[in-house]
């Protein structure tokens, strides 16, 4: 009879303290019904609540549910930051995001340039004048010198003159009834254009620019970031703050648009490489992900290629055996890269909006 | 101003400096959940409420000041043990130094006890 007046005391202190947290957020709430159960649990286990009275005692001094809520609601927002909380400067996770897809990021055709310079604009810590220079600095970046180069030297804009020539017959059959004639085309093309002395220099220099602009603009925004004042804030993100920083939507914007750009845009294997790697370093250079959401999402791509990459090879070596084209292999390859690096985006996308503030 | 603000000025000033003793005696050793909450419940005038203990200790847990583990146990669930960080260890130093300056300031100026 004892124990049962007991049980109907906790349970009736448990669920007193169940409606008094109503008020907090979910995870906050069932993580002080857990501690206080488990409080009660132990103290049962120890021995020290063997019959009513002391079972009373004990839930008097655990206090009353309400004095409980209150603690747990203030510990939520603190009324001014611990005397000694640690220093923090917001990061550069934005700039180096920036300064990496306007420059590494410009071989993945249009949006990897892009990208960078919506981030670049969106930063406070460059200044119009820089941000324009950044910019102009090439428009396109590397990626687009890289195309226009290989455009170059096809189309120099001389002339081209192509003429048809017998060549010398190489072998005759021996019964000389079949005289084979063979005609080759020979094309010769002169440049009137640019020299290559000029166009040659103009493109090597056109390609190193933006990353000497990149690493001189980001390391003037390091720079500033040093000499802003340092918020006071706890060593981890404060309550209410999203989310979402700049390495953040770099890692999901480059891996989703990579992703999708190589199932439209029918992608070289390097490109689409190169949008996995950007991406996958802006995921673990965040510090808002999880050490194992940040392996996952690496899993979920690394895997994928890999097994890509051996069937691929496999399929290629049956069909180059059985003497055909292999050409349309890259897209088989591809696809599922493709759907891998978007899969992992919406895996970090999700991991992040989960988050309780 | 009535009393009741005087008892109002210490509970406050109790809840600001409590996760500051939580964090000094984590700092000798690491603790059960449980037993934490015991021993500061055994100094009189420190806690009138346990259960306002465990909030505390996850607000701590969320700065970064202090760490758990989860230990099992034969009788009953897992437990959580809880263990000082390096940044609570600094927080505790600038603390405690701040403290004694401001205790010492508060008992010369208060009548009662000459020092």
């Amino acid at each position: 009879m004892t124990t049962h007046t007991a049980e109907q005391l906790v349970a009736d202190y448990l669920a007193r303290l169940d409606r008094a947290a109503a008020t907090l957020p979910p995870d906050r709430r069932a993580e002080l019904l857990h501690e206080i159960r488990d409080h009660i649990e132990v103290a049962r286990a120890a021995g020290a609540a063997a019959d009513e009275a002391a079972v009373r005692t004990m839930l008097d001094r655990l206090g009353e549910p309400d004095e409980i809520v209150t603690a747990a609601r203030e510990a939520q927002a603190p009324d001014q930051p611990p005397p000694a909380a640690v220093p923090v400067r917001s990061g550069t996770g934005l700039e180096l995001a920036a300064a990496l897809l306007l420059t590494v990021g410009s071989f993945i055709p249009l949006l990897g340039w892009a990208t960078g310079a919506i981030l670049m604009w969106a930063s406070r810590r460059w200044k119009t004048r820089e941000k324009l220079v950044g910019t102009l600095v090439v428009p396109g970046g590397p990626g687009l010198i890289v195309v226009l180069a290989g455009l170059a030297t096809m189309t120099t804009g001389g002339s081209c003159d192509a003429t048809l020539r017998p060549t010398e017959d190489v072998e005759t059959s021996s019964g000389g009834s079949a005289v084979r004639e063979e005609y080759t085309t020979e094309v010769v093309c002169t440049s009137t254009g640019l020299s290559p002395w000029i166009t040659v220099p103009l493109l090597i220099a056109a390609f190193v620019a933006p990353f000497v602009v990149a690493g001189i603009l980001y390391s003037r925004a390091r720079a500033r970031a040093a000499l802003e004042p340092s918020v006071t804030r706890p060593a981890r993100p404060a309550t209410g703050t999203s989310p979402w920083g700049g390495n953040e939507i770099a890692a999901t914007l480059v891996l989703a648009l990579g992703g999708i750009a190589v199932i439209l845009f029918s992608f070289s294997i390097a490109m689409g490489a190169a949008a996995a790697v950007v991406g996958l370093v802006f995921v673990w250079a965040s510090r808002r992900w999880t050490r194992r959401e940040q392996k996952t999402a690496t899993a979920i791509v690394g895997i994928v290629v890999a097994l890509a990459a051996i069937a691929a090879s496999i399929v290629a070596l049956l069909v180059i055996r059985a003497g055909e084209d292999g050409s349309g292999l890259g897209a088989l390859f591809m696809m599922p890269v493709a759907i891998s690096m978007i899969a992992a985006a919406v895996y970090l996308a999700v991991a992040l909006n989960r988050r309780q503030a | 101003m009535e009393p009741g603000s005087a008892r109002n000025a210490l509970s406050q000033l109790r809840r600001g400096v409590l996760e500051y003793c939580v964090l000094s005696l984590l700092a000798e050793e690491e603790l059960y959940g449980f037993d934490l909450v015991r021993r500061l419940a055994n100094v009189d005038g420190m806690v009138t409420s346990e259960g306002t203990i465990y909030p505390l200790l996850s607000r701590l847990r969320r700065e970064g000041w202090v760490s758990t583990t989860w230990v099992e146990s034969d009788a009953g669930p897992p437990r959580r043990y809880y263990a000082i960080t390096e940044s609570g260890r600094r927080s505790l130093t600038v603390f405690t130094e701040e403290w004694r300056r401001f205790r010492d300031a508060v008992d010369q100026l208060l009548p009662g006890e000459p020092r």
